[in-house]
């Protein structure tokens, strides 16, 4: 079992590769943090980085970066001030229509996101909303599939972070618009499951508005000598809490410009822990 | 419940208005009204404010979202009655001293121009009905201790009905997607709350529709949407306490925005 592939405090390889091995094999395991206890935020972006380039080695591209924990209420319950950083890759793109691919998920959740694709790079310090956004070539509405490879979604915050920030698979809206002209702040989502309106948010639950958590990850990830690329798909964080995606159910996000997102909950075909 | 029972329950209700402390339940003798004994306990009430001269000015349409219908153990929404004294200006202050326990949340207002007399009322009767809509606050309120118990109970305490702040910019219909409007509520500048207005039953209309149906269905006073009618659709977003000392704003894509100032 996954259980048995031990980690030792400080070896960020090894943290990563078993990591990667859940994601691999589908299986939930407990916290990294049980047997690293002392790992702390920063070392985890160091393990979350580590498997990225063992993503990479094994032929994955990198796409983008997804945001998370961008509501200010989440923030202050995990004592953090910026969104969490994660990586996108090719492997993580579920074209429009196609079902979930139960076979290669734990326990898939999904929500739903405001989307940028980058027109030009972004490396801070010192980005604003305002150069953040003039930096985005297009707006969509996205569903973000999240999964994570604890069992039961138990972590704590640098556990996250080293799984790549629960990263699953994530589908892009059917509309993409400039950003020029676009009221963010008041673009909807209407969340319906299984054609009940479970809940609805807009672009101002993302940290006040979906530019302002642009320009804080920008920020932060020139504080570790990155940047977010021209071309760079970023999924700016979850609008509504995550639902539950279960086999047969179907996921519908309704956008006020942005178009419709449906996800297909695909069918049962292991038993998940 | 017996006519006496019903009688004595609106009577505590009233007398929860006027000393400002909430009375212990509904339930009465162990007995926890049914959905139409709610309904009579609230009409018993307005019987009395209408004895008083109040008007009945329109209509709210309570638990319209399926969360808020979950946490009551509901599946369908619960009609209460809007009085004159509950409509308020924007920017006036407000007392928060005329409330027991208030809570605040955007709403839309439809204004009729023509009477919806249900049943059989459609979502073309209600769009060819609305005058124009208004952005509004709702604010709830329980004259009940630790807020109702369930839908009767709510229903019983008008819907939990205490005051509305209407906007002062109409809109027509076509002119805003009331659905997939985004709508975002501030207290004290702070986003406290953001939401969609398909929140209500899937689009506040349907939630006109359905306060058209149900209204003839318990009974005069306010037994139909008549001309210049207000119903009021809130749910859009979750509700915030309101404290004395609160401003509280919301601003409605397409609809426009609504303040309300709580006074000290």
């Amino acid at each position: 079992m996954t259980e048995a592939l031990e980690i030792r405090s400080g070896d960020v390889r090894r943290a990563a590769e078993v990591l990667l091995e859940a994601e691999r094999s589908v299986t939930a395991r407990g916290p990294i943090t049980a047997q690293w206890p002392d790992l702390d935020l920063h070392t985890a972006y160091t393990v979350q980085y580590e498997a990225l380039q063992q993503r990479l080695h094994r032929g994955e591209t990198l796409i983008g970066v997804k945001l998370g924990l961008t509501s200010r209420a989440k923030q202050i319950r995990m004592g953090i001030d910026s969104p969490s950083l994660a990586w996108l890759t090719d492997a993580m793109v579920l074209p429009a229509g196609v079902p979930l691919p139960r076979e290669k998920l734990i326990h898939p959740r999904a929500e739903p996101e405001i989307v940028f694709v980058m027109g030009e790079r972004l490396a801070g310090p010192g980005v604003t909303a305002a150069t953040a956004l003039a930096a985005v070539e297009c707006v969509y509405g996205g569903v973000e599939i999240i999964d994570s490879r604890y069992r039961d979604f138990k972590f704590t915050l640098a556990d996250a972070v080293a799984d790549n920030s629960s990263s699953g698979l994530f589908v892009l809206g059917p509309v993409g618009r400039s950003p020029d002209g676009m009221d963010l702040l008041h673009e909807a989502c209407l969340l319906e499951v299984d054609g009940q309106i479970t809940d609805s948010a807009t672009g101002a639950a993302v940290q006040g508005h979906p530019a302002e958590a642009l320009a804080l990850a920008a920020n932060s990830l020139g504080a570790r000598g990155l940047a977010i690329e021209a071309g760079a798909v970023v999924l700016t964080g979850g609008m509504t809490d995550a639902v539950h995606v279960r086999p047969g159910a179907r996921v519908a996000a309704h956008f006020s410009t942005l178009g419709t997102v449906t996800i297909a909950g695909g069918t049962a075909c292991r038993s998940s822990t | 419940m017996n006519p006496e029972v019903l009688r004595e329950t609106a009577t505590n209700l009233i007398g929860a208005y006027r000393t400002g402390k909430a009375i212990r339940s509904i339930r009465q003798h162990d007995t926890e009204p049914a959905l139409p004994d709610a309904y009579e306990i609230q009409r018993e009430q307005l019987n009395r404010w209408s004895a008083d001269g109040e008007s009945i000015r329109g209509f709210k349409v309570g638990l319209a979202s399926v969360p808020a219908q979950k946490a009551l153990d509901a599946t369908q929404p619960i009609l209460g009655r809007l009085t004159g004294r509950m409509i308020h200006p924007e920017h006036q202050p407000l007392d928060t001293k005329e409330f027991i326990r208030p809570r605040i949340e955007p709403a839309l207002a439809f204004v009729l121009r023509d009477a919806l007399r249900g049943p059989g009322v459609n979502a073309a009767d209600a769009i060819r009905a609305v005058d124009f809509v208004l952005p509004a606050l709702e604010i709830s309120d329980s004259r009940i201790q630790d807020g109702p118990a369930n839908a009767a109970e709510m229903a019983a305490d008008n819907a939990g009905c205490g005051g509305v702040v209407l906007g002062g910019h109409p809109v027509h219909l076509p002119a805003a997607d009331l659905r997939l409007c985004g709508c975002v509520l501030y207290r004290n500048g702070e986003v406290a709350a953001t939401g969609a207005g398909g929140m209500a039953l899937g689009s506040p209309l349907n939630a006109l529709v359905w306060a058209a149906n149900a209204a003839p269905a318990h009974g005069t006073p306010g037994s139909a949407l008549e001309p210049g009618h207000l119903v009021i659709v809130p749910s859009l977003t979750t509700a915030v306490t309101a404290e004395p000392g609160d401003t509280v704003t919301t601003t409605i894509a397409g609809v426009g925005s609504v303040t309300a100032v709580l006074s000290r």
